[in-house]
């Protein structure tokens, strides 16, 4: 393998492991304070749309009115569109398992049956088509040097991360978050309002997961397209198991399943070993993990349980 | 009082479907919709523009379904009592060649199907030699690459991308035999078809190991190749063959983006389209004249499949069957308008003319995939 080659190779694995990051340090927040997030892969999606649909429709009326107009701040206002969306669903989603106790994964379930309806609508009202919205012109800059230019959501993701971790460990919010996550009783008794804490874990949970789909549709290319997200809530919530619930367990699962997609890259198309074996590879570390093989990944103990006061 | 006015509306509809038009026909669209860009669109158009212009009084329906709702969609319109039902896209097939035993008085196209022993009299089963299409624009990439080193980005991973794959692999090598295909797919589930990130990757190493055309038949991924090759536009390298493509890229005028970001010794990307026109898609600046990142399209024409179609009702000569689309038939073929004439010298056009004779007469016989297994 050439430099060109390595060098391409390790930015896309850091590519690819940004939307994963994203999403599975807010599945972190969220399960942490004892909720479920099935979702994510539906707030992705919901959020790429929301950021794509944004910055399109933002540079059209502006281009309409002033056709020599810098926009260049657009797709930032696309990205923040993408993050407050992404809270508004995960919003709905601790309603649902939260004040109405409902089973947090046919919430989860729900949502992600949405977000590939509710867009289709969407676009079909704006675009006329049921599968993309019209691409963007103007893009988030690349930061960087030489051939190592990333979007700078890329470099948000990673410096989010001792960001979680201190939040969560060292901080009086990250104590409770975790205390209701484990034992909601005995924090209720120490006068934490279970409930607040768990909104405020699910609702972080839906701004990082929103970030991740407006990385997805804004930050990495110009445009929504159906269904985009292509399963990475789910292979963020695999991380956040096979990262033991923890930031920098989360860092090291995510970039182990960014780098086994650049691996497939590079074995290029299963002339050397079949594309479906190395796919397959993390998901099943995944598994030894969660059987105990490689170490023991222990579950917040309260995770998935309405608190009942 | 209600069912009174049950019985006039159903009068009124069985008038009007009955007597007020000479033919109703329907569509039913793929997942996608019906401006989908592409498949859905093109198989639209050319329905729509066969109907108009015939000198007769059409109803047309209309149906945008999944493919859950396929059948319904098919059962309303044959119900409705429409002559002939245009449906696009290989996951109606199965369902056509059921509904289509139900109701014989209605004709049924559909498209992107492949033959069977038992198809009924009013289904006509349209399928597209995509591997001699390809065979053709991978030929253009043979002569035009450069650094000798061309891409292949299929979708999912299924036998239909593969006689894409080989077909382009073919036509490549026939142009260059020293030149290398490196091909990539982007899944190996139908989210492969939705997932343009990937699509771009997999573009990104592809020119890292040299690659300055790359052909996509990944669906919606190929946006994400596409993109790709519009953002980056450029490769810097040492080792280049002389190609027609290089002095036509000197002269041709570039965008202002193209000359801020590459400089003089560089040399631009391009990509090859799938199933419609997609050249447009390489134009950066909006200006047709400047330089275009999209060198060709393979064309498949659904919309000649469904034109055919509307006109064979139309006569009266309507007959089912399988009919494979291929050169001869104008079913596929290579893009060459605006975007890319001036890419591609006429010496090269009519080379490329010259080969596509030769597959029709069968001088060169390009590999069915199919036919291999």
């Amino acid at each position: 393998m050439d430099l060109a080659l390595f060098i391409t190779l390790f930015g896309s694995a850091l590519r690819a492991t940004t939307p994963l990051l994203f999403a599975a340090l807010g599945g972190l927040f969220s399960e942490r304070s004892g909720v479920v997030n099935i979702a994510l892969e539906g707030i992705i999606l919901f959020g790429a749309l929301a950021a794509a649909v944004t910055s399109e429709r933002l540079e059209f009326f502006i281009l309409a009115t002033n056709p020599d107009a810098n926009l260049a701040w657009v797709p930032w206002v696309g990205v923040l569109a993408g993050l407050l969306v992404g809270g508004l669903i995960g919003l709905i989603h601790a309603i649902i398992s939260i004040r109405y106790k409902a089973d947090q994964i046919i919430s989860g379930t729900a949502i992600n049956l949405m977000a590939v309806g509710i867009p289709a609508l969407i676009l079909t009202g704006i675009y006329a088509n049921k599968s993309s919205s019209a691409p963007t012109q103007f893009r988030l800059p690349l930061w960087g040097f030489g051939d190592f230019k990333f979007s700078p959501l890329v470099y948000l993701a990673f410096i989010l991360v001792p960001v979680v971790w201190y939040v969560v460990f060292r901080t009086p919010f990250g104590l409770r978050l975790r205390s209701v996550g484990e034992h909601p009783e005995a924090a209720d008794s120490v006068g934490i309002d279970v409930r607040r804490m768990r909104y405020y874990g699910v609702v972080l949970s839906g701004f990082l997961a929103g970030l991740a789909g407006a990385y997805l549709s804004v930050g990495n290319l110009n445009q929504f397209i159906s269904n985009m997200s292509g399963g990475r809530g789910f292979i963020a919530l695999a991380a956040l198991i096979f990262g033991k619930w923890h930031p920098l367990g989360v860092l090291g699962a995510t970039l182990l399943f960014g780098a086994f997609q650049a691996i497939e890259t590079w074995l290029g198309g299963g002339k050397l070993l079949p594309q479906t074996i190395v796919q397959a590879i993390p998901f099943i570390l995944t598994m030894l993990v969660l059987a105990g093989f490689i170490g023991k990944s222990r579950p917040p103990k309260a995770i998935a349980k309405p608190f009942e006061k | 009082m209600n069912k009174k006015l049950l019985v006039v509306a159903l009068a009124f509809a069985g008038l009007s479907l009955g007597l007020a038009q000479d033919f109703v026909m329907g569509i039913n669209f793929d997942a996608g919709g019906k401006f989908d860009k592409s498949f859905n669109q093109g198989t639209w158009e050319g329905f729509s523009s066969a109907i108009d212009n015939l000198d007769s009084d059409i109803e047309i329906l209309e149906f945008e379904g999944s493919p859950d709702t396929f059948a319904q969609g098919l059962r309303q319109m044959s119900s409705d009592g429409a002559d002939l039902i245009v449906a696009p896209g290989f996951a109606q097939v199965d369902i056509i060649h059921n509904i289509s035993a139900e109701f014989p008085d209605t004709n049924y196209l559909s498209i992107d199907a492949w033959p069977i022993d038992d198809i009924n009299p009013n289904e006509l089963r349209v399928g597209f030699a995509e591997h001699e299409g390809s065979y053709l624009v991978g030929y253009l990439a043979g002569l035009m690459s450069q650094t000798g080193v061309v891409g292949f980005i299929g979708g999912m991973d299924i036998p239909l991308i593969h006689k894409f794959n080989l077909g382009y692999e073919e036509g490549v090598m026939a142009a260059c035999s020293e030149c290398t295909v490196i091909s990539n797919y982007v899944g190996t589930t139908p989210s492969a078809w939705n997932d343009p990130a990937r699509g771009k990757e997999l573009a990104a190493a592809q020119q890292a190991q040299g690659a300055d055309i790359i052909y996509a038949a990944a669906g919606s991924s190929g946006l994400g190749v596409i993109d790709f090759v519009t953002q980056t536009m450029c490769y810097q390298s040492d080792n280049l063959r002389t190609t027609p493509l290089s002095s036509t890229v000197k002269v041709l005028p570039k965008s202002a983006e193209y000359n801020a970001k590459c400089d003089a010794g560089s040399q631009p990307l391009f990509f090859i389209g799938v199933d419609s026109n997609q050249n447009y898609l390489g134009d950066t600046d909006d200006r047709v004249s400047t330089l275009n990142h999209g060198l060709t399209s393979m064309l498949k024409r659904v919309d000649i499949a469904a034109a055919n179609a509307v006109q064979a009702v139309a006569d009266g000569t309507f007959e089912g069957g399988y009919q494979a689309l291929g050169l001869a038939e104008n079913g596929v073929g290579w893009a060459l308008g605006d975007y890319n004439d001036p890419l591609i010298p006429s010496s090269v056009v009519s080379k490329m003319a010259a080969i596509r004779n030769d597959i029709i007469s069968g001088a060169i016989v390009v590999t069915n995939y199919f036919d291999l297994q």
